[in-house]
């Protein structure tokens, strides 16, 4: 599991790649709360090469938007692969973050 | 012992003190002798020249006289034989330290008429008694007191002779030549005794032993303490070397053989210019090295005292400082061997030393510490991994592994099995009689493994469970559970839940699905569906979560298939997903087995799948088959006559 970032003006593009799972979770969760800490608030997670995703992974976004929820943050994913999605949709956590299918439209719903 | 601390520190610091002190010691000795013997040398050598001087003194006196009398006959030549006589007889008589004189004329000098004068005058009783020499028997020109100063031509001593006279006198004579009108004139003698000149001489003392003696030119002893050998053996008989430099006049300090006792002496020789004599003092060897070799013997003595002092002051030294060194090395080895309780007490001065013991008590104690919260941590993680263990035995207890009694049910059959990844994990199912026609039953699943999971776990299917017969609507079961998660919650941990309520009398299904896999719906003949429809988001996400109802009717011999995902997302060592559809054709196969055959089919399957890789999230399954009422049982397989009896499939 990668993770490479990006600025975009206030906006921070977190890029993740490979698997989301037990093993590397923990230091996903870890990152997304030390720039939490940091005082970013606007967050893409890019998708577009993530492999796989389980509970694991899950648990590492949701702490982040509970974190982020009662200081006005908010985290938009984007181009999700189809059984990412799937585990998305599964859970029902499609409707507690939001899922664009690009990334210039993840960034288009900050502005 | 060897490689001892003591035994080496000694021998390296006292090998060198000892060669060292050895060293100075002897170098000293020999230096204090040869001091000794430098003394000796010139304190013998001024004895021996004093002694000299004043033989000298008396013989040039003497030989004054003569001087005199050969430049009266050069200045004052006396007419006639009467005038002469009369000087010569008045010169012997005022100087009563010559013995004689006499004064020879060339022939015919004299007087042309006559060929011989010599007139000689010398002490008799005490008195100058006068002899012609000049007659033909003696016939004075032929003696070698005129013939050789003559020849010579300036003044010579002879060599002692005794007197003719009868004594035992030993005498010498000196002659001086003079000249008469540019020539040859005569000789004029003195003649000494040199009996008190000799015993002055034989009355010196060295010592116990030493003695003195005087040689002629001829090396012939004068003056010698055993009377007999004078003027009868020599000193070259003796020791050669020793008479070859007094007889050419030098003087020194050497070793020689004594001519008195032929035994080993030293010898400080002058000379005796007046007379070419020489004075030789004697000091038998062993008494002058005597004096010298006690002082060196002191010095070694003293030296051998103080070396056996140094040593034993370093031996001593050396002890006091390594022992306990020592004391400190015996005692690290038995701590070394086990002995942590060892004190170690003894004191000492040498800081280096208190130090170490004051490291090596400290290094004790901690070890000793370390010792104690290590075994006192092994224990504290054996009674976690043994609380572990009961806490697993509760979490199964938990979990009902027969169908629970109350459950209990002619018209299913249920079976299901949970494989924690750990000691305890974070699936969970359950099922429950909400009244007599309606069981409740659920599978969920935890976010995460062990214990944080397994304690949201019970926290959940508690809730569940005393919500169960509170609603009829498996939807507000779960929101209401939803609720109580989310409250007071701020971790990340969600759970999926699927909640099924079935009418056992119309095969009705109620269900709510938050966020758990869709069952499957398997019929006998190996027909698979899944039960669609979303419930609602995950329990514990999101507290303003919204929950609803799916129905589906259920035909008798169908039978439902919940699972988690531990059982998809097993991995093989090629870390390929067992997959949903893998799962699916298994129970394609097994469709028609007993629930309890079900599972135990799929979890095989599984094991084949994953061979040997690590088990990575917790698996259950559970199979729940409506046989139906005996009212609707007509198309039932004839198994479900025999399934009628109530048996309880054991899980």
């Amino acid at each position: 599991m990668q993770i490479r970032e990006e600025n975009h003006g206030d906006t921070l593009v977190t890029i993740v790649e490979g698997h989301l799972d037990s093993a590397t979770a923990g230091e996903f969760e870890t990152h997304l709360l030390g720039r939490i800490e940091e005082g970013r608030r606007a967050f893409v997670v890019d998708c577009a090469d993530l492999d796989y995703i389980n509970s694991a992974g899950l648990k590492a976004f949701l702490i982040a938007g509970k974190k982020l929820e009662p200081i006005g943050g908010r985290i938009v994913l984007c181009a999700l692969a189809t059984n990412v999605q799937m585990v998305f949709e599964l859970t029902g956590f499609d409707n507690l973050f939001t899922i664009k299918a690009s990334r210039a439209e993840a960034l288009a719903s900050f502005s | 012992m060897r490689a001892s601390l003591a035994f080496r520190l000694i021998l390296l610091v006292g090998a060198p003190a000892v060669t060292l002190f050895l060293l100075v010691v002897i170098l000293s000795s020999i230096r204090s002798r040869e001091h000794v013997m430098a003394e000796t040398e010139v304190s013998s050598l001024n004895l021996a020249r004093y002694h000299a001087q004043r033989l000298e003194t008396v013989l040039d006196r003497a030989s004054v006289v003569a001087e005199m009398i050969a430049t009266e006959m050069e200045i004052s030549p006396k007419r006639n034989e009467e005038i002469l006589n009369r000087y010569l007889g008045g010169v012997v008589a005022s100087k009563d330290f010559i013995y004689g004189s006499c004064i020879a004329f060339e022939p015919f000098t004299f007087d042309p008429g006559k060929e011989l004068v010599a007139p000689y005058f010398y002490w008799k009783d005490g008195r100058p008694e006068f002899v012609q020499l000049g007659n033909p028997e003696y016939n004075y020109p032929r003696w070698d007191w005129y013939r050789l100063p003559k020849q010579a031509d300036r003044p010579l001593w002879s060599e002692p002779y005794f007197d003719e006279g009868g004594g035992e006198t030993i005498m010498i004579t000196y002659s001086v030549p003079f000249r008469k009108d540019g020539a040859f004139g005569g000789i004029a003698t003195i003649d000494i005794a040199m009996s008190e000149l000799t015993s002055e001489v034989e009355e010196i003392r060295v010592g116990k032993r030493g003695y003195a003696f005087v040689i002629s030119q001829q090396g012939r002893f004068l003056a010698f303490p055993e009377k007999s050998q004078i003027m009868k053996r020599s000193l070259q008989e003796f020791d050669m070397a020793l008479a070859q430099r007094m007889t050419a006049g030098q003087e020194g300090f050497v070793h020689a053989r004594g001519p008195l006792r032929m035994e080993s002496v030293w010898t400080a020789f002058a000379p005796i210019r007046a007379g070419n004599l020489s004075l030789a003092i004697v000091y038998p060897a062993d008494e002058i090295m005597a004096g010298a070799f006690r002082l060196q013997r002191e010095l070694l003595l003293l030296g051998g005292v103080g070396l056996l002092a140094l040593c034993g002051a370093i031996i001593v030294i050396v002890r006091s400082i390594s022992r306990p060194i020592s004391q400190l090395a015996q005692a690290a080895q038995r701590v070394a061997g086990g002995d942590l309780d060892l004190e170690i007490s003894h004191q000492t001065r040498t800081a280096e030393v208190r130090h170490l013991t004051d490291a090596f008590r400290k290094m004790t104690s901690d070890l000793k510490r370390r010792i104690e919260e290590l075994r006192s941590a092994t224990a504290a993680r054996e009674r976690i991994e043994g609380e572990l263990q009961a806490a697993r035995k509760i979490q199964m207890s938990i979990l009902p592994r027969d169908i629970p009694v109350e459950a209990e049910r002619r018209e299913i059959r249920m079976h299901a099995h949970i494989q924690p990844a750990r000691e305890v994990g974070g699936d969970f199912y359950d099922a429950h009689a909400v009244d007599e026609d309606s069981l409740a039953f659920w599978i969920g699943d935890v976010s995460g493994k062990g214990v944080p999971a397994a304690l949201y776990m019970a926290v959940t299917t508690t809730l569940v469970k005393s919500h169960t017969a509170g609603h009829r609507s498996p939807a507000a079961v779960l929101s209401t559970v939803n609720r109580e998660l989310c409250a007071n919650r701020t971790t990340g941990m969600f759970v999926t839940l699927f909640y099924g309520l079935l009418n056992c009398r119309t095969g009705a299904l109620v269900y709510c699905n938050a966020g758990h896999y869709a069952p499957f719906v398997v019929s006998r003949d190996g027909a698979r569906r899944r039960l669609a429809g979303r419930g609602g988001m995950a329990l514990g996400a999101n507290v303003n979560a919204r929950y609803n109802n799916h129905e589906v009717p259920l035909q008798p011999g169908e039978m439902v298939f919940c699972f988690t995902d531990g059982v998809t997302e097993a991995l093989d060592a090629r870390r390929a997903f067992y997959d949903e559809a893998r799962l699916e054709e298994v129970l394609g196969k097994c469709a028609a087995l007993d629930p309890a055959e079900v599972t135990r089919c799929v979890l095989d399957d599984l094991r084949a799948f994953t061979g040997s890789v690590e088990q990575a999230d917790d698996i259950t399954v559970l199979a729940l088959r409506y046989c139906g009422t005996k009212a609707n049982a007509a198309g039932n397989s004839p198994e479900a006559d025999s399934e009628r009896t109530a048996e309880i499939a054991p899980g």
